[in-house]
């Protein structure tokens, strides 16, 4: 049982059946393609939620090919990485229209935090290092408490196994990309290690309504990023006790907007997170104990204006767990956690925060029907006491066919920065801000057959004190709580897969639609567009793949409420394409071309250029079991 | 096909029962017409509007020559006889009658919220990332200027369609610019990272030449608000003597010569710390013979922000002082606004304190200035006396970036966070005053305001010389282009 995402408390008793789960470590290698995250309901928590696993065979692919952990999120369903950059650039995670910010990523229990709004930058994560990942959709503030507003990111790193393994890949190509990597497995550690680096500038094209487009240089674009994860589980007495540890650095130029060039900032960041955990096995369930923190330090220098900064940002938490098998159908989990946030910089001073939660779930299969309830408690000081409960249904008629519906409350407290960074030019705080809070319910159809899977899922969330950046006035933007707001959505996902004679076919598409207003002005809500699409094929033949994505994107809105072009993130099609080619069991060699059209306009968020075409070879050696 | 149909006849069906048999006034059209040109009357000062249970009928400064009266008749008959004051104004209550005559121009009776809005057009189109200055030039060809920062360029603007395709990339944070030739569509654009203004040639999309300023030695040693490294030797300096002046962030052109405002950024706050900037300094250049080197005066204030030709051939220039931004704006040394005569080289000085002044125009023999940091307008003699001040709003931080003055001894004052054109009357000292009574509506206001940056007024007499919107409002966040026609308020 992987620790994070049980966080709830216990509520009914009745018993548990088997719902249809997908375990995604232990997913083996399927002989079919499978290009696609299973879509399969999240056992570990929710059954009746919106889960995409990405599990150990789409990651040891992805290991294979050289793709980074926000190529596998951005073509999830209702799941966006705004791209900052290009390559070994920053990445941040959205789900169902909201900001980076208002979503959790969870690591292997522990919270990814920073001090700043800006959510976490997926880089931090490679595959080498991780076992498996699950996109929740929507508001889960019962499951994963304060944070998970739009949903969340959980991420399970890879576990040792009793087989020794071991593998080392390297990749590199446009840009000066290079990138290695490795890991070691054989119980009871697990080790993997990557680095990689790009000398990072780009051509692009400079388009602005009225102007001639102007080719240009992106400057400044260099980076540097490694990172070490180890994991150890031992045994005894029935105990299992589990340790893991990640730390990794990033530094990097800082090149500023189109419009406003940086030719000589610098950042870094280092990142430790750690955690240890004993899971003590009860008669019907387990009692887990843990205690985990995470460190992030950001720097930025400016020679140019002489300016610096300096921030660093601690979480800490303590939590126990208690999960019991009542009869045969019914799951109860019950979790009580406490923890704190220590601050240090010279943007918004030292602040601390003390949070403590407690929530309970209860999970009963009634035949064909589950029924899962939760609740949870969050204290955060300084901000209002926050309820969060959750109700969801799942019935299973047929074998081939499911519905889903469910409905609860979610939490996002505002970062430190946003509530105390003082009042200057540019970016300021706001002290009277309050945790932006809201309701979501959703309902789904979906099902398969051997060959083909597919789901629907609509949605409707509302946000009370929505927490927008606006002008506070010409000198000064600051977030601010702009009342009511009201979202509606919907995901349709595709996956097939097929084997024609020698030949191996896998498919995935995903459409998603997004319609919201702020109630207050009736106007759209900026940064994401009203509709999306990823799609996903590969073509096999005895050692040999030939795979396809692409990532379309309607035009998104920069400004609350405006469609003028030049507030507007003009539309976003890239298509990428490669070929894989497996000489031995042990060894794999992939060549990628991303954005295959060349297209040199592309801007993942305002006045942020992204590459033209840019190729990638890999190459990876394997053996044990991570061939 | 009957499908297409149906809904439009429904429409018109629908709207047709609306007007006649709900008795609803018909929309007024688009634009006002034309005024007929009267002697001695300057109809688009003049103004009939209800006035609760009455109606006024009145005038601006000008609006009526002296020894010039109107007779003024009604649906009923003759209503006396207006004549103007020592001013040209004039201002009457009449019982509210739908028409009126006056002399040889018909008036409509207005009611002033619905002309208020209905003076505010459509945006006419974005006007591109970031944009910071707007110009209009030229007279039976008007045409806009737009400087969009964002973008790095500056392009034409119709004033009936928008942003033009007709434009010309200019790198280095283009800031303002100045019609050098209105029918040859030359202009000056200050690039205020780059340091230069770029001469360009909107026709041809090319940047014609580039001018650079002059360094500058300094009568006595200027010391800087913290020691700073200005000229890039590594070593930060306290005081300094001589440098070349920078950050070009205002332009205009008068009598056959460019000027350009330097304000000499430095740096912006460190923390607590405060900006820096170097004297504030004019740059002249002779547009006949842009090779030959500039004349460069220094300012007796810093960060000057605007410049406007006056009449004679004499430059208003608006130096707003350090805008320091740290726990919010304000002054972080005395702002003025200075009179330039160029042939005697004198300055007239009035000193504007923690005013943070960035805005001023001379109306009704009054100067008006307003602030980059405070919903407040102030007014006074040209020579600084008898100063008063009026208050905009309840906002605690608000900016008047680019005020107009709009003949009559109105004064157009826009406010950033409200998103309201207020008419400031310097004859009287009176805000928003009749037919106004309050401010146009240009914008949503707050929470999330379009941020009023830039008001120009198109050249020429609104409804005499051309018919539509006379003025032109840029808006810094929502980027856009707001055409307003002041005529839905004021003339026939």
């Amino acid at each position: 049982m992987v620790v994070p995402d049980a966080l709830l408390f216990l509520f009914l008793s009745v018993p548990t059946s088997s719902v249809s789960t997908s375990s995604a470590a232990e997913e083996p290698i399927p002989e079919v393609l499978v290009t696609a995250p299973p879509l399969a309901a999240d056992a570990e928590a929710d059954p009746t939620a919106s889960v995409s696993v990405i599990g150990e065979a789409r990651l040891e692919q992805a290991r294979r090919r050289g793709e980074d952990v926000a190529e596998l999120l951005d073509t999830v369903a209702g799941a966006r990485t705004f791209d900052l950059g290009g390559p070994v650039g920053d990445r941040r995670l959205t789900i169902r229209g909201g900001a980076p910010s208002q979503l959790l990523t969870v690591v292997d229990g522990v919270v990814l935090g920073s001090s700043f709004a800006t959510g976490v930058d997926l880089g931090f994560l490679v595959p080498e290092a991780v076992g498996s990942m699950r996109v929740v959709r929507g508001g889960q503030g019962a499951l994963y408490g304060d944070g998970a507003l739009t949903g969340a990111l959980v991420v399970t790193t890879r576990r040792p196994s009793e087989d020794p393994t071991e593998s080392l890949s390297l990749s590199g190509g446009s840009f000066g990309t290079l990138r290695v990597g490795g890991s070691v497995g054989f119980a009871p550690v697990a080790v993997s290690a990557t680095y990689e680096q790009t000398a990072g500038d780009f051509a692009y094209e400079d388009r602005a309504v009225g102007l001639a487009a102007e080719e240009r240089t992106r400057r400044n674009n260099d980076a540097r990023r490694g990172g070490i994860s180890a994991v150890a589980e031992h045994r005894f007495a029935g105990n299992t006790v589990r340790a893991v540890a990640h730390g990794s650095f990033r530094e990097a130029g800082v090149p500023g907007l189109t419009s406003d060039e940086n030719l000589d900032a610098r950042e870094s960041r280092q990142s430790v997170l750690g955690r240890v955990a004993v899971d003590h096995p009860l008669q019907g369930g387990t009692l887990s104990l843990g205690i985990g923190a995470a460190y992030l330090s950001l720097d930025y220098r400016d020679p140019e204006s002489a300016f610096g900064s300096e921030s660093e940002f601690i979480t800490t938490t303590a939590d126990a767990k208690l999960e019991l098998m009542i009869g045969e159908l019914q799951i109860v989990r019950a979790l009580a956690e406490i923890g704190g946030e220590l601050a240090d910089s010279t943007e918004h001073g030292d602040p601390t925060r003390f949070r403590a939660s407690i929530a309970l779930s209860d999970e009963i299969i009634l035949g064909s029907l589950t029924v899962f309830l939760a609740g949870r408690a969050v204290s955060v000081s300084g901000q209002r006491f926050a309820a969060l409960p959750r109700v969801g249904l799942r019935w299973d008629p047929l074998e081939w066919l499911y519905l889903r519906v469910g409905a609860g409350r979610s939490l996002r407290t505002p970062a430190v920065d946003e509530l105390y960074r003082p009042s200057e030019a540019g970016l300021s705080g706001n002290p009277e801000l309050v945790s932006e809070t809201a309701w979501e319910a959703e309902a789904a159809i979906g099902g398969g057959v051997e060959a083909v899977e597919a789901s629907l899922v609509g949605f409707v969330r509302r946000i009370d004190d929505a927490i927008l950046y606006v002008n506070r006035n010409a000198f000064e933007v600051r977030p601010e709580n702009l009342g009511a707001a009201r979202a509606a959505g919907g995901e349709l996902e595709v996956t097939s897969r097929w084997t024609v004679g020698p030949v191996r076919l896998g498919g995935y598409g995903a459409l998603g639609l997004l319609f919201s207003e702020l109630l207050a002005t009736g106007e759209r809500l900026p940064t994401q567009p009203v509709w999306n699409a990823a799609g996903r094929a590969d073509v096999g033949y005895a050692a040999v793949d030939l795979f396809t994505a692409v990532r379309w994107f309607g035009p998104t809105s920069t400004r609350l409420g405006s469609d003028l072009p030049e507030n507007r993130v003009p539309a976003y099609l890239r298509w990428d394409a490669g070929v894989e080619v497996r000489p031995f069991d042990w060894m794999s060699v992939a060549f990628r071309c991303l954005n295959l059209i060349d297209r040199r306009d592309l801007q993942s968020v305002n006045k942020i250029p992204l590459p033209g075409r840019t190729f990638l070879v890999s190459a990876r050696v394997a053996g044990g079991g991570a061939s | 096909m009957s499908r297409s149909v149906r809904p439009t006849m429904l429409s018109l069906i629908a709207g047709g029962l609306l007007l006649f048999g709900c008795g609803a006034e018909p929309p007024l059209d688009r634009y006002e017409p034309s005024i007929p040109e009267v002697e001695g009357v300057s109809p688009e000062l003049t103004f009939y509007v209800q006035d609760g249970e009455r109606a006024l009928f009145g005038g601006f400064d000008g609006a009526l020559s002296q020894g010039v009266s109107l007779p003024l008749r009604g649906p009923d008959g003759d209503l006396g006889t207006v004549v103007p004051d020592e001013n040209g104004r004039f201002s009457i209550e009449l019982s509210p009658q739908a028409r009126l005559s006056a002399g040889a121009l018909e008036y409509r009776l207005r009611e002033a919220a619905q002309a208020r809005a209905a003076a505010v057009h459509p945006p006419l189109s974005g006007a591109g990332a970031q944009p910071n200055d707007l110009v209009i030039a030229g007279s039976d060809d008007a045409f806009g200027v737009v400087v969009r920062s964002g973008d790095s360029g500056v392009s034409a603007v119709d004033l009936e369609e928008g942003l033009t395709g007709e434009g010309v990339r200019v790198f280095g944070d283009p800031y303002a610019v100045a019609v050098i030739d209105a029918a040859a569509r030359r202009v000056a654009v200050a690039a205020f990272d780059a340091g230069v203004i770029e001469v360009v040639d909107l026709t041809l999309g090319v940047v014609e030449r580039t001018l650079s300023p002059l360094e500058v030695e300094l009568d006595a040693p200027f010391t800087l608000a913290r020691p700073y490294d200005v000229d890039g030797d590594g070593a930060p300096e306290e005081q300094i003597a001589r440098f070349l002046p920078a950050s070009p962030q205002s332009a205009a052109i008068s009598m056959g010569r460019l000027y350009v405002g330097f304000s000499s950024f430095q740096a912006g706050n460190r923390g607590d710390e405060p900006p820096v900037f170097l004297p504030g300094v004019l740059g002249i250049w002779a547009l006949d013979d842009l090779d030959a080197p500039p004349k460069m005066r220094v300012l007796p204030a810093l960060n000057p922000q605007e410049i406007r030709p006056l009449p004679g051939g004499r430059i208003l220039i608006v130096c707003s002082g350090a805008l320091d931004l740290a726990g919010g704006p304000h002054a972080g040394s005395a702002g003025a606004v200075v009179v330039y005569d160029p042939v005697s080289r004198d300055m007239e000085v009035v000193d504007m304190g923690d005013f943070l002044p960035g805005t001023a125009v001379f109306a009704a023999g009054r100067l008006v200035v307003g602030s980059l940091a405070r919903g407040e307008i102030r007014w006074m003699q040209p020579d600084g006396s008898d100063v008063r001040t009026m208050q905009l709003n309840e906002e605690a931080i608000d900016s008047v970036f680019r005020m107009v003055e709009l003949g009559g001894g109105l004064v157009g004052v826009p406010s950033y966070n409200t998103d309201r054109l207020h008419i400031f009357d310097a004859r009287t000292g009176e805000l928003d005053p009749p037919p106004f009574y309050a401010p146009i509506p240009v914008g949503p206001g707050r929470p999330v305001f379009d941020g009023l940056k830039v008001v120009a007024r198109r050249p020429g007499r609104r409804g005499v010389d051309f018919v539509g919107p006379d003025l032109f409002v840029l808006t810094g966040d929502s980027s856009e282009l707001i055409p307003i026609e002041l005529r839905k308020v004021l003339g026939p």
